[in-house]
């Protein structure tokens, strides 16, 4: 009969009873060290809710390009609407069916640093079709 | 329903079991479903969740209990400031975990569908994100960048105004 592998591998010889090589065959693999934590498979729910506890747009941005789920998380709308309703003081029926809060938060956000604060006032005419005149006052307020 | 003393008794995946109040142990959804189907009398199995992290999940679940039952028996005003105080400390003290067990947490809270815990851990996850760079927090929180290098900048262009 030939000696278990697992022994032969032992630098170290050590006599076995054949009665009890099967327990040798199986020995415990000593334990690798714990790999750290992988964040990877969190639920979405859970990526919904810490995206929700984000205040401002820059830290939702950042939040959104973590990785392609947490990038659908942070582009909810709902999320939008809330800072676009805190910041921007928009009321939600202020907006019009086709542009998105994300859309409506960047606009406003560019007509107060760019134009209303005077860095850029050329810049009105970059804001495109999608300008909601509607929102200057609300932005200015 | 029965009485409030009712004790369940649940049992984590390595087999711990854990006898707590019915009225703890509904604070989870999906138990107080569970407990509802097979009535209070049956252990309850909890295939998803480890020993260490569901005693974490009940010591919550106790203390939330235990402040709205103070809720309920205060009788001036300023009390109620002062039991937010109370139980605003026990979450800071209940969070100084390391990120595994707060990621386990999050696991739990999510299966188990506890939702205060699930929004505070969640909470504590925005404020440990807060001001650091999307590298920054995948090597923090060990996340796999999946965008490729053009989806990435891609990205980031369309949020760069944000940060103008």
């Amino acid at each position: 009969m030939q000696v278990p592998v697992s022994v032969q591998e032992d630098k170290r010889d050590i006599i076995v009873h054949p009665r009890f090589w099967h327990t040798v065959l199986t020995l415990p693999v000593t334990q690798a060290p714990k790999p750290p934590t992988r964040w990877d498979e969190l639920p979405l729910a859970a990526l919904y809710n810490i995206a929700s506890h984000c205040q401002t747009a820059q830290e939702l941005c950042i939040f959104g390009r973590i990785c392609k789920t947490a990038r659908t998380a942070a582009d909810d709308d709902l999320l939008w609407r809330k800072l676009c309703c805190a910041k921007f003081n928009s009321s939600p029926s202020q907006k019009t069916d086709k542009a998105s809060w994300q859309a409506l938060y960047r606009f406003n956000h560019r007509v107060l640093y760019d134009v209303l604060m005077c860095r850029r006032p050329d810049k009105i005419l970059d804001l495109g079709q999608g300008a909601i005149v509607i929102n200057l006052g609300a932005a200015a307020a | 329903m029965a009485g409030k003393a009712v004790e369940v008794k649940l049992y984590s995946c390595d087999g711990e079991d854990f006898r707590v109040p019915s009225t703890v142990a509904s604070r989870s959804e999906t138990v107080k479903n569970m407990l509802e189907d097979t009535g209070e009398e049956d252990a309850v199995p909890l295939p998803n969740v480890h020993g260490r992290t569901l005693s974490l999940v009940l010591d919550f679940c106790k203390r939330l209990v235990q402040y709205e039952k103070d809720l309920q028996d205060i009788t001036e005003d300023f009390q109620h400031g002062q039991l937010d105080d109370e139980f605003n400390a026990w979450k800071q003290d209940f969070l100084d975990i390391d990120q595994a067990v707060l990621y386990e947490l999050i696991m739990a809270a999510n299966f188990l569908n506890v939702a205060e815990l699930l929004d505070l851990c969640c909470k504590e996850v925005a404020r440990l994100i807060k001001g650091k760079s999307p590298e920054e927090i995948r090597a923090y929180f060990h996340i796999k960048n999946d965008f490729t290098p053009q989806e990435e900048e891609e990205v980031r262009r369309e949020n760069q105004w944000a940060f103008e």
